[in-house]
């Protein structure tokens, strides 16, 4: 691991996702609300980027329309220069399992199968022949070579967690996004997530884009974006864990009219 | 992706084996009822009588043509007597090229006595004996009158050789006869034991008329050619059909002409089972879409993964047909043995009881097993195809949500298909009442089966309704019970299956048996109140000659004595050909035996062709005092009868009642099924037994309370196999609902963990789910009682003209408490199961 492998793919000319004046509304008539007003953001190939904020400020609902899980109801989603709204359920299927890795707060893994399974899910349901070194190297890298034919009840969840990672490197994705990839966590087990996320950043040029609400967590990042009402509004560069707290706290405070940040 | 499935399949086992059993067990009834209903088709009896005569002449259906144009269709109903041939065809037939001879046969039933051993026989004349061929095997052929050859087994049997002398007892009286000889078959012995007459004797019983032509062809002429030459010799078939035809029979078509039991046995084999059969296939898709669905959207959330991660909607869609392709196959695989073994059980009873000729036999072939594992597959594919086209809509980020919460309403779409069904269910009810007889239990699991669809596609409201209202008395169980008012309604559609399956049973279970214990409870009351007659004489088979009930009559002490015989009459009304049982009776001293409580007329004008009918027959066919029956004998001889009289009670009775020496004529037999006898009391009763050994040996007396419904024989055929039907569909609706309860309740694990971590005892957990059942099943009892009442209520009063159905005692508990009981099975120890794993554990994974 000394020497860094080649890059997998030539550096994106141009940010690996793109949002333009990204709106999101849920619900209709007068109980609609506005989860994204506006978002224009760009994320970088090779940097891995947090999005933090309040409590209904946005950020699962940017994380989900960013991945192509969710439609926009206006705007442009640029995956690697793909426009996602234009593409159909079926193709914007196709564009998650081989541009899109996952990493979720929980209820990640199929439980029926086992941790190898699961790992090759994205390839198998892609009709893709996995890659075994790269594949072995991933298993070797999140620790779980001993654990490839147990089933995630078996496992503890950081170890669960770390089985989500490694399907999410083993399609070697564009980029891979996380909701509260350390919710779950206690703060030794947490530690040990980010920092094989931090690793595929560096070492792999791998692009990383998290949402969280835990400073600690967001310091491993790039790069912070922090969300309120559905806009941006502001945007760090490698903030110390202080910083975050700090801007967080003030966030909370100016949106809630004083009160306690909702975390 | 084969293994995936797989793999997600056998992790929820409670939902895979549902969804196998829904489909196993639809497999094994229409199997069954597709063997059954191939052998029917099949069967043709057996030729024994008439093995040496490769063509036969006989009427034995009666053919109708309905409609005009493309419409036209020719019913065939077979007759319930053989029917009599024109005179003048057998001197035809044998001029036809080709044929050597025409032999012409008649069957005349009665009761052989020989030295005090009796045996129901079948009489025919010498003459026919070379159409088995019979040869004398001791003595000689009946040369002078008064002399009989009898088959040998029969011969055996009352131990009669050549030279003995036997007394045979037929409709015209009974003569004793010389053994001339005995004879035997060259191959296989008819099913009825055999006494062969003198033809002149044969003549002069018979009245003359043939009931069958043996055609025996010239050396070299094949049976096709000489059935050709016959058929074009009879006289031709008019454009639109109304009546008994004589018609060439050859090959395995011959056994009908053997016996009239064969046509009965046929038509009875099929439209048993075709009714059944098309219930379950019916109950089948109800069922089966209903658990297909559950175990879909039980699997919500490991769906949204799979989706989210990187399935396409079209893989979705593929996987969950493919489960249901897999299951469908194996329940094919496992249920059609069972079924042939059920066909081939089914046909036993059915020969135990009657129903059907000991010569039936199951015929298996692999059609109808594949068919049945066709239908089933086809059905579950359909049903996965339906739910994955749901599952396929669920959003990728249905997966990163913390708990899975019903959205929306119900469909616009949805809602109007339940509106539409639900006035097609009201619409059939409401037609039902015009509806009689053996199609009842087909329409009304039809009318059922339509409601339930309107209830599967209207429960999420409807739960969603009675969450809401008798959600509030809930309340006043405190939290649990607010509790349960929330959750029943929050999982208002994954509930729908479990509601639609509940009522179902309860619907269907209260439309078929109570129909059921109506009918009988109202033909039970009728004939009990309408037998006035103190005893009931019911001879040995096949039945008490005239002179005995004259006999009867005269005895000291009897005041009056009414001989019964039974029959059925045909006719055609706007749907078909319809049979109405009838009886036979005298109306000289009827006012002091039966009591049909009359209601317009006098029965005492039942005499030469006059009719008098059940109030309820007359209303179909818009018939009054005075108007006109026209329709057919059993026989198959056409017959326009006067109405005299309009009574009540016919349900208990018969439909029809004619005079008595009309329709004997046109039995059978000729002889009484009963003798009504009203006495002066126990004295003339014992003078009665002593008469009657005397007239009719082998006769019992019984008392009028021990008398029972049996009057009808066909009311009790139906009821048996009514009650079978009715069992196995229930047993299978009731599979279903626990089926459904069951996955439900094993679904759960996250939401009583969920639950559970909040600070919920175990207690109060059980007490909700508890109180959830209260609400689910009262909803239940409530929706399918209202149907079973709409279905069951105008059925039963256009068969019994009362409007309230006869539940027993026994059937409230039955209703009640099974819904009781499978709530407790399916439910509550599922749930106690599930609150058995750690909460801790419960909420980390699955749903």
């Amino acid at each position: 691991m000394n020497t860094p492998p080649p890059p997998l793919t030539e550096p994106p000319p141009e940010a690996a996702v793109a949002l333009r004046g990204v709106r999101k509304t849920h619900g209709r008539h007068a109980s609609a609300v506005q989860a994204l007003d506006a978002v224009d953001l760009d994320f970088f190939g090779g940097t891995f980027t947090a999005v933090m904020g309040p409590s209904g400020s946005g950020k699962s609902t940017l994380l989900h329309c960013a991945a192509g899980l969710d439609r926009p109801s206006a705007g442009t989603v640029l995956l690697g220069g793909t426009d996602l709204a234009r593409l159909s359920e079926t193709e914007l299927t196709r564009q998650r399992r081989t541009r899109v890795g996952f990493v979720f707060q929980a209820f990640n893994l199929v439980p029926a199968l086992t941790v190898r399974e699961n790992i090759l899910l994205p390839s198998r349901l892609a009709h893709v022949r996995p890659d075994r070194r790269w594949l072995a190297e991933v298993v070797e890298r999140v620790g779980l070579r001993g654990r490839l034919r147990h089933r995630p009840a078996q496992l503890s969840g950081g170890e669960q967690q770390r089985v989500a990672i490694a399907r999410a490197l083993s399609v070697r994705p564009q980029v891979i996004f996380c909701d509260e990839p350390t919710g779950a966590l206690d703060t030794t087990t947490a530690a040990r997530v980010l920092a094989l996320l931090r690793q595929a950043v560096d070492a792999d040029r791998q692009t990383v884009v998290m949402v969280t609400h835990d400073p600690v967590a967001a310091s491993y990042a790039d790069r912070v974006v922090f969300l309120a009402d559905g806009r941006v509004v502001d945007d760090l560069a490698a903030p110390g864990v202080d910083a975050i707290a700090e801007r967080l706290a003030h966030l909370g405070s100016a949106r809630a009219g004083g009160e306690t940040p909702s975390w | 992706m084969v293994r995936i499935a797989w793999r997600m399949l056998t992790q929820r086992p409670a939902s895979m084996l549902a969804t196998f059993l829904a489909l196993w067990f639809a497999v094994v009834i229409v199997t069954m009822c597709g063997a059954m209903l191939e052998s029917g088709i099949r069967y043709n009896g057996t030729v024994a009588r008439y093995a040496a005569a490769p063509v036969l002449v006989a009427t034995t259906d009666l053919q109708v043509t309905f409609g005009s144009g493309e419409d036209r269709e020719t019913e065939r109903y077979p007759l319930a007597e053989r029917g009599r041939l024109d005179p003048s065809l057998p001197a035809r037939i044998a001029a036809a090229p080709g044929v050597r001879e025409a032999v012409t046969d008649v069957a005349l039933r009665g009761r052989l006595d020989a030295g005090g051993r009796t045996a129901p026989v079948e009489a025919h004349p010498w003459s026919a004996a070379r159409l088995a061929p019979f040869a004398l095997r001791a003595g000689a052929a009946p040369a002078a009158a008064g002399q009989v050859v009898l088959d040998q087994s029969l011969a055996t049997r009352v131990g009669a050789r050549p030279g003995a002398r036997v007394r045979l007892g037929l409709a015209s009286g009974v003569r004793t006869y010389t053994v001339a000889g005995v004879a035997a078959p060259a191959g296989r012995a008819p099913e009825a034991p055999t006494v062969f007459l003198g033809d002149a004797d044969a003549r002069a019983l018979a009245g003359g008329a043939a009931q069958v032509i043996g055609v025996l062809p010239d050396p070299g002429v094949g049976p096709k050619t000489l059935a050709g030459a016959v058929r074009r010799v009879l006289p031709p078939s008019p454009a639109r059909l109304a009546g008994a035809y004589p018609h060439v029979y050859s090959g395995a078509g011959r056994g009908a002409v053997e016996s009239p039991d064969v046509g009965n046995g046929r038509e009875f084999a099929i439209s048993v089972s075709s009714v059944f059969g098309g219930c379950a296939l019916l109950i089948a898709v109800l069922v089966i879409a209903g658990t297909v669905g559950l175990s879909v959207r039980q699997r919500h959330r490991d769906i949204a993964l799979l989706r989210a991660l990187a399935a396409t909607p079209r893989q979705v869609r593929r996987m969950v047909v493919r489960e249901a392709t897999g299951l469908g196959l194996l329940a094919g695989v496992l249920g059609v043995w069972p079924g042939l073994l059920f066909a081939d059980r089914l046909r036993d009873q059915f020969v135990a009881r009657g129903m059907v000729p000991g010569t039936f036999r199951t015929h298996l072939s692999w059609l109808p097993p594949l068919v049945a594992a066709g239908s089933a597959l086809v059905i579950a594919v359909a049903a996965a195809w339906m739910a994955s086209l749901r599952a396929s809509r669920i959003r990728p980020t249905a997966a990163l949500a913390e708990t899975a919460v019903e959205r929306g309403g119900v469909g616009l779409v949805r809602s109007a298909l339940g509106l539409v069904a639900l006035a097609g269910g009201i619409t059939l009810c409401v037609v039902a009442g015009s509806v009689s007889g053996d199609s009842a239990a087909g329409t009304s699991v039809g009318t059922v089966f339509t409601l339930v669809v309107a209830v599967a596609l209207l429960s999420p409201l409807l739960i969603r309704a009675a969450a809401a209202t008798f959600g509030r008395l809930l309340h006043l169980a405190g939290v649990t019970g607010r509790l349960a008012r929330a959750t029943t309604a929050t999982s208002a559609r994954r509930l729908s299956s479990v509601v639609s399956c509940l009522v179902l049973a309860v619907g269907l279970g209260g439309s078929l048996w109570f129909m059921q214990t109506s009918e009988l409870h109202v033909a039970d009351r009728q004939s009990r109140a309408g037998l006035l007659a103190d005893r009931v004489v019911t001879p040995a088979a096949p039945g008490l000659r005239p002179e005995a009930t004259a006999a009867i009559r005269r005895t000291g002490g009897v005041t009056a004595a009414t001989g019964v015989v039974h029959s059925t009459l045909f006719t055609r009304q706007a749907g078909g050909i319809t049979d109405f049982p009838a009886q036979g009776v005298d109306p000289e001293g009827l006012d002091r035996t039966l009591d049909l409580d009359v209601t317009g007329g006098d029965l005492a004008g039942l005499r030469g062709d006059t009719v008098a009918l059940d109030a309820l027959t007359a209303q179909s066919m818009h018939l009054r005092v005075g108007g006109r029956f026209r329709g057919w004998f059993g026989d198959g001889t056409p017959v326009t009868l006067r109405v005299v009289a309009i009574y009540t009670r016919g349900l208990g009775f018969a439909a029809l009642t004619l005079p008595h020496d009309t329709l004997a004529p046109h039995t059978g037999t000729g002889l009484d099924d009963a003798v009504f006898v009203a006495t002066t009391g126990p004295r003339a009763v014992a003078a009665l037994r002593a008469e009657l050994d005397t007239v009719a040996p082998g006769s019992s007396v019984v008392s009028r309370d021990a008398f029972q419904v049996g009057l009808d024989h066909n009311l009790e055929e139906n009821a048996w196999t009514n009650k079978v039907v009715t069992a196995v569909l229930l047993i299978y609706v009731v599979i279903a609902a626990v089926n459904t309860l069951a996955m439900y309740a094993l679904g759960r694990r996250r939401e009583f963990a969920v639950l559970r971590l909040s600070g919920t005892t175990r207690t109060q957990v059980l007490r909700m789910v508890r109180l959830e059942q209260v609400l689910l099943l009262g909803l239940a009892l409530v929706v399918g009682a209202a149907i079973a009442a709409g279905t069951l209520i105008p059925m039963v009063k256009g068969i019994t003209g009362s409007a309230t159905p006869y539940i027993p005692p026994g059937g409230w508990i039955a209703v009640i408490g099974g819904v009781v009981l499978i709530s407790v099975v399916a439910t509550l120890l599922p749930a106690r199961r599930v609150l058995r794993t750690r909460p801790v554990d419960g909420v980390g994974l699955r749903e």
